[in-house]
């Protein structure tokens, strides 16, 4: 195992040169910690709707996973990735406002991080692509308790229920949660699973009893359409 | 790495009796290697100068892991996810001798509390 560590391939996203280079731009606000610059990049870059998802996926998400690889090979310290990650959540909270404010659909969706986990980005990006494909979404943000998510799922009964998971160590956490929705008398949401942990391992989601994985925001999208459909 | 996968696969069973009975435990087990491995003279050594705080943190995280490994046989996902957490606790400062330590003293752990039969089928994973 210590010998594979050495060999090992971190998490990239690999990018066409050109949003390699915005996205390395955009990293260096974040590690510098200046969200005056970040946001300022972010506005040239988001001017409509659909510049939205581009920029979360071919920005956001891989400075994100560098900023992770950075800890992880010691190049930078667990202050600093907290740092550049919550100018992320800063960032993401202004293009927000950037939403087209049309008329939200019937369909209720919930997106929350599983109990015990305190990543919380990836959840929040697809709420947000959720929302402007017209879900009426409540994100609930980073470990969230069991009881606590049942008891507003039994308050709101959304057709879809999306649960990000990070750490592998919160995959039981996240198959009680579902365990508890599915014997809800009477109540047939659809649950959706993503993040890190499912990545490694496609076919988790099966075992912990979830109807479907998405490996993106972009899937989670376009999973959610066919429910929608369905 | 594939290989490796397989064998796990193949050879790492674990009963649900005996997944169980880790996740039971799982408190006493991780009081106990925190505490052996906080009276180590080469701790500093070990954990590169880290604090203390950040071994527990992984002490906890990687019992829970296990339980997850256990419980779902996710062997594909030991093999993955270990030499990561290898790689970036050692970049980090922590040397590889703390893993080697770390799981000797889980698997002293293994054998204190858990029932003979249960312990002998969780350690072949931590061989």
């Amino acid at each position: 195992m210590i010998d594979l560590s050495e060999s090992l391939d971190t998490f990239t996203i690999k990018l066409e040169y050109e949003w390699e280079e915005k996205k390395n731009q955009f990293l260096s606000y974040i590690l510098e910690g200046d969200f005056e610059k970040a946001l300022k990049f972010t506005k040239k870059m988001v001017k409509k709707y659909e510049d939205i998802q581009n920029f979360y996926l071919k920005i956001i998400q891989p400075a994100l996973y560098d900023v992770g690889n950075l800890w992880e090979k010691g190049k930078i310290s667990v202050a600093e990735e907290h740092l550049a990650t919550s100018i992320v959540g800063r960032i993401i909270a202004n293009i927000y406002i950037l939403f087209p404010k049309t008329k939200k659909s019937k369909l209720k969706a919930i997106v929350s991080s599983s109990p015990n986990e305190f990543h919380e980005l990836g959840g929040r990006i697809v709420a947000d692509f959720l929302e402007i494909d017209g879900w009426n979404v409540s994100y609930l943000g980073a470990n969230v308790p069991e009881q606590e998510l049942i008891k507003i799922v039994k308050k709101t009964k959304p057709k879809l229920i999306a649960l990000s998971v990070t750490m592998p160590f919160n995959i039981e956490k996240a198959h009680k949660v579902i365990n508890s929705i599915k014997n809800i008398e009477s109540y047939f949401p659809k649950i959706m699973v993503g993040g890190i942990a499912f990545n490694i391992m496609p076919d988790l989601y099966k075992k912990i009893g979830a109807d479907f994985w998405a490996k993106d925001a972009k899937e989670a999208v376009e999973i959610a359409r066919n429910i929608k459909n369905s | 790495m594939k290989e490796l996968i397989k064998e796990a696969e193949k050879k790492l069973r674990v009963s649900n009796e005996s997944a169980e009975e880790y996740e039971k435990k799982k408190d006493l087990m991780l009081d106990f290697v925190n505490k052996e491995m906080s009276k180590r003279k080469d701790l500093a050594q070990l954990i590169g100068g880290n604090s203390l705080q950040m071994m527990f943190d992984n002490h906890r995280n990687h019992v829970n892991f296990m339980i997850n490994v256990f419980k779902f046989s996710l062997f594909e996902m030991l093999v993955k996810i270990v030499p990561w957490v290898y790689k970036s606790y050692y970049n980090n400062g922590f040397s590889y001798d703390y893993f080697l330590v770390e799981l000797e003293t889980w698997k002293r752990a293994i054998k204190n509390f858990l029932t003979e039969s249960n312990a002998n089928e969780i350690i072949k994973t931590y061989d």
